[in-house]
């Protein structure tokens, strides 16, 4: 590599590095002072490019109209900001944080379409920078200009915030309320007013970051998840809540893909930055800057009597319909069920185990392509080959287990989202094996249950004695022993538990659970594709796990059937279906906390 | 000043305040005495609307406060000074004490970094350093001083002596008397019967989220089987 | 006989010496309790001995081997202990609680600690006072050889505290259990303990029977003070 060809990557990664840490900021702003992990940051930063585009539009090709419209797009998104963290966060400040976590989500939706409706599915390519427009030759390359105005832009927001966070009294209680926001409160000081400030600044630098965008990339309705996945892993490299983190981890993931894509190896950057992190919090758990979380809360016993017996009746001739019905029915009745089971899986693991994976479908992915290969390459039968799906997951939750298990909370979420997407990419890349991007085709059930209702059949016997299995274990010793490993590690290793060894075991065994519903999927599908074992699909399952309610081992089945009928329904009759999901999830979370297996209970005397 | 009638708290579904009455008048130290978990902690957070009170009422300056949210309760002026302390660990000194500042209050003269400094000497040699590098005596007297930032006419005090060096439980004696003496009325609650009889005027002891005793400290001092029943003495 | 032994305990944390080379020795069947302010080391004390906080030097052996590893390691070994901020499972009820750290062994712990009436009861909704006797049940059903009880008593009410230390007392001689125990109630100190040792600023400034630290005049100065040491 020449030195030119250094210091021309290194300034296009320097360049990336400043839009990074915009987001970032104010992702890590945001999370220290709230405790909410805003999965709509991304939209915010997606919005902020949009209206740029549209404000450069009505402003003119002047300076002042560029410069204007990335300004006024900022503020807009700060704007934004403090309607959803008015009307949406506020109501659930004292809620559980997987709640916040699925209303962020609920707005990720909303907004998307919204975008939609406004601006329609077509990428919209913004001006360039009035007066910056050319390039400046550096070593014989020729670097934008606007690239070195970023460049210098990046250092400064982060001098600007720290000076505010350290010399500013409004700084000072940012901190104050980072540490300890009760005690910030009994000394007077609104926190309701802190956090919608605090929210408003963070909406607005992503909102800056995303309108700075404006030369560089066209604003498409994909920037979302793609953007707070950037951003979650450099607050969570950083250390959550560490603004000179943030920075230090922007600098690496820009420089690291930059590199990656000069060198010619821009397949590697999808995966690059997940392998970063999740080799730092493996050496690192709190990440380069962090320091240890806050203690979480105590987890809530058990509330309310057990589901009354009778509901379980229509429960199991709603399962039993499509068998005699038929037709459609059983095609949405087996997705449901496959997916209910994968979200029985999740919950197993969030609840009893408490361990939170915003990747799991890792695990469903892993026993998909392990039955798909299996039965294409190695030309096994189906039997043999739905054995190897559940297998194949467990090893790979035992690997995964191997690193993680040290880690807890936000960065144990973020390791599993990290481990997704390596699986993810192996898959989208390992050609030979995996078809690639095509994935792979023509995988059908055994003559026997060929037809799909007694596919159904047995994808409904399998569900229900894997379901019933976890039920078992959970009110075993072993069950137990892991409950009590979640309550208090420190109990549990007092007397003598390895709690290390118990999470893995309760990892492996969720992930056998979620393989199995892979193995599943596949011969009800005929085929897949990597997106079987995308973020999205993660961020599915763990909205069923929430929408049904953790306390029951019901609510993934409740979860899944509404979400997945919903999206269904929704999708073939309406348009802006997206929308309505996230206005029924914000329902639900606003209204029913406890889920849809919290509504089934009476609360107790 | 301060009036609690029948007061009750309730944590998920433990009830633990049963309906509890005190008052403080200014110039006056009210103690509050009992064990670890009788409610002594949970009335002072209730009355300072950090636990949402489940029945009763609080009245301050002739205002009802309960069911206000904390922060206005503390601008109304009451000052709580924490049991277990909760400094900003990564703040220094100084800007604790600027985190509690607040406007200054009509008839009395206002609370600056420099008074806290002269109230707590020690504090003024280590104001540029992190709170959470100094030691539990310190941060005892930088969470008194931080609360006194806000100009309060109230202060309520959660177990000021606990776990501290006798020097430093002789240090917040001192400095409690000082504030009575400026007008302020103070709300203690305490386990250590010797520090609660040494400076407070009034006593209540509580049991199980009940008031079983009320009245002068010396009535206390001389019914030695009170102290029995209720304290861990 | 020396059951359980430390020696040159040292943790610091951030350049301050929590723990500075500390020596100790409990024997079975001996109640060994430890005093001083907050802040003086003892439960970075009973971490380093129970493996929650790694050691910067230092050893702990028990019956004369080394003990060493993660705090499971240890438990295994026979150290059972409880913390100041009593550790027990929140989302079981009592005697789920039980259950788990018995693992099946039968048990009337429950009825020991006073708690048989409170089986069935969430744990997370018992008073402070009963989750400390409910910890100590638990750390007790392992049957351990050594026990390290960090403020056992906080929260009871004078009756109960000498009852719990009655229990105690009786357990440590009939099974010759070595108790290590941390406590500000005076009375539980000078009533139950065997021998006493007291920690400042992380060291070890005296040891001795009762009586003894009773008298020493360092003691009073930095802890007792110098009224009958309730202050």
């Amino acid at each position: 590599m020449t030195l030119a060809a250094f210091a021309s990557y290194m300034l296009t990664g320097l360049a990336g590095a400043s839009s990074l840490f915009l987001v970032a900021a104010g992702l890590s702003l945001i999370f220290g002072v709230t405790r909410v992990v805003n999965f709509a940051h991304g939209s915010f930063f997606m919005l902020g490019l949009y209206l740029a585009v549209t404000l450069a539009g009505v402003f003119g090709r002047t300076p002042l109209g560029f410069w204007g419209a990335v300004v006024c797009a900022s503020l807009a998104v700060g704007a934004i900001g403090v309607v959803v963290e008015r009307l949406i966060l506020r109501p659930l400040y004292a809620a559980p944080e997987l709640l916040q976590l699925l209303a962020t989500f609920a707005v990720v939706l909303i907004v998307k379409d919204a975008a939609l409706w406004i601006w329609g599915p077509e990428d919209l390519l913004g001006p360039r920078a009035p007066g910056l427009s050319s390039a400046v030759p550096v070593l014989g390359r020729s670097i934008p200009e606007y690239d070195l105005l970023l460049i210098a832009l990046g250092p400064l927001v982060m001098a600007g915030l720290w000076l505010l966070l350290t010399r500013t009294r409004f700084g000072r209680l940012i901190r104050a309320a980072t540490e300890d926001r009760e005690m910030t409160a009994a000394l007077g000081i609104d926190q309701a007013r802190l956090f919608t400030l605090v929210f408003a600044l963070g909406s607005a630098l992503a909102g800056l970051g995303g309108a700075l965008q404006l030369p560089r990339e066209p604003a498409n309705l994909s920037l979302d998840l793609s953007i707070v996945a950037d951003a979650f892993v450099v607050v969570v490299l950083g250390g959550l809540g560490s603004l000179p983190g943030a920075f230090l981890a922007s600098l690496l993931i820009a420089e690291l893909k930059a590199f990656c894509i000069g060198l010619g190896f821009s397949k590697a950057t999808l995966v690059i930055e997940f392998l970063v992190m999740a080799v730092v919090l493996v050496f690192r758990p709190h990440g380069l800057l962090g320091r240890p979380d806050p203690p979480a809360r105590a987890t809530e016993a058990e509330a309310g009597e057990p589901i009354p017996p009778l509901v379980w009746i229509p429960v199991a001739l709603a399962l039993a319909f499509p068998l005699l019905a038929g037709g459609y029915a059983v095609i949405l009745a087996i997705d449901i069920v496959i997916l209910a089971l994968f979200a029985a899986s999740l919950r197993w693991l969030i609840g009893p185990a408490g361990l939170v994976s915003f990747g799991h479908a890792a695990f469903f992915g892993l026993g998909a392509y392990a039955a798909a290969i299996a039965a294409l390459k190695l030309g096994w039968p189906m039997a043999a080959a739905l054995a190897a799906a559940p297998l194949v997951a467990a090893f790979g939750a035992f690997a995964f287990g191997l690193v993680a298990v040290r880690l807890s909370g936000v960065y144990l979420a973020m390791l599993s989202l990290a481990f997704a997407q390596i699986v993810w990419s192996l898959a989208f890349q390992w050609d030979a094996l995996t078809g690639g991007s095509n994935g792979l085709v023509g995988i059908w059930p055994a003559a026997a249950v060929a037809d799909k209702t007694r596919y159904y059949a047995l994808v409904l016997g399998l569900a229900i004695a894997a379901w019933l299995l976890l039920g078992r274990i959970e009110r075993g010793r072993l069950g137990y022993a892991i409950r009590a490993a979640r309550d208090s590690q420190l109990r549990a290793e007092a007397l003598g538990f390895d709690v290390p060894a118990l999470r893995r075991i309760a990892l492996v065994i969720s992930g056998a659970v979620a393989g199995l519903a892979g193995g599943l999927f596949v011969y009800s599908k005929g085929s897949l594709s990597p997106e079987t074992l995308a973020i999205p699909r993660s961020v599915d399952g763990l909205v069923m796990v929430l929408l049904g309610g953790l306390a029951s081992p019901l609510g993934p089945l409740l979860g899944a059937g509404l979400f997945t009928w919903l999206q269904d329904e929704a999708a073939r009759r309406i348009e802006f279906w997206r929308a309505l999901v996230g206005f029924v999830i914000l329902a639900l979370v606003l209204f029913a906390p406890r889920g849809l297996a919290g509504l089934l209970r009476r609360p107790r005397a | 000043m301060l009036t609690v009638a029948r007061l009750e708290a309730a944590y998920g579904r433990a009830q633990v305040l049963f309906g509890i009455d005190l008052d403080v008048a200014p110039g006056e130290i009210m103690v509050l005495l009992g064990r670890n978990g009788a409610g002594k902690s949970t009335t002072l957070k209730t009355i300072m609307g950090l636990v949402a009170a489940a029945g009763g009422s609080v009245t301050f300056d002739g205002r009802r406060i309960d069911g206000m949210p904390a922060h206005e309760i503390a601008r109304a002026g009451l000052g709580y000074v924490p049991e277990d302390r909760r400094v900003f660990a990564g703040l220094t000194i100084a800007e604790n004490l600027d985190v509690g500042r607040q406007p200054p209050r009509a008839g009395a003269p206002p609370w600056d970094e420099e008074r806290v400094y002269r109230l707590f000497p020690r504090l003024a040699e280590l104001k540029d350093r992190r709170a959470g590098q100094t030691s539990g005596g310190e941060q005892q007297m930088l969470t008194v001083g931080r609360t006194l930032m806000g100009n309060p006419r109230c202060l309520l005090l959660d177990e000021p002596s606990e776990g501290l060096a006798p020097v430093v439980v002789d240090a917040m004696a001192e400095a409690t008397t000082a504030l009575k003496r400026e007008g302020l009325a103070v709300l203690l609650s305490e386990q250590n019967l010797r520090f609660a009889l040494r400076v407070a005027d009034r006593a209540a002891i509580i049991e199980q989220g009940r008031i079983k005793f009320s009245g002068p400290v010396s009535a206390l001092a001389a019914d030695e089987s009170l102290a029995r029943a209720y304290l861990a003495v | 006989m020396t059951l359980l032994a430390a020696s040159g305990l040292t943790k610091s944390y951030g350049g301050v010496r929590a723990v500075d080379g500390v020596d100790l020795e409990v024997a079975s069947g001996e109640m060994v309790a430890m005093i001083g302010p907050n802040g003086a080391g003892k439960s970075t004390c009973f971490g380093l001995i129970g493996g929650q906080v790694s050691a910067d030097a230092g050893k702990v052996r028990l019956d004369g081997a080394d003990l060493d590893g993660s705090p499971a390691r240890r438990a295994r070994r026979g150290l059972g202990r409880t913390f100041q901020v009593a550790q027990v499972f929140a989302s079981m009820s009592v005697s789920e609680n039980l259950a788990v750290a018995a693992r099946g062994r039968d048990t009337t712990l429950l009825e020991r600690v006073g708690l048989g009436a409170d089986a069935q009861r969430p744990a997370a909704d018992l008073a402070y006072g009963d989750i400390k006797r409910l910890e100590l049940a638990l750390a007790l059903a392992t049957e351990p050889r050594v026990l390290l009880m960090d403020e056992p008593t906080a929260g009871m009410a004078p009756a109960e505290r000498r009852q719990l230390m009655t229990l105690i007392a009786g357990l440590a001689r009939e099974t010759k259990l070595a108790v290590l125990f941390t406590e500000h109630d005076m009375d539980v100190v000078f009533g139950h303990a065997d021998r006493i040792l007291v920690l400042d600023r992380g060291k070890l400034i005296a040891s001795g029977d009762p009586s003894a630290i009773r008298a020493n005049a360092r003691v009073r100065e930095v802890y007792l003070g110098h009224g009958d040491g309730s202050c």
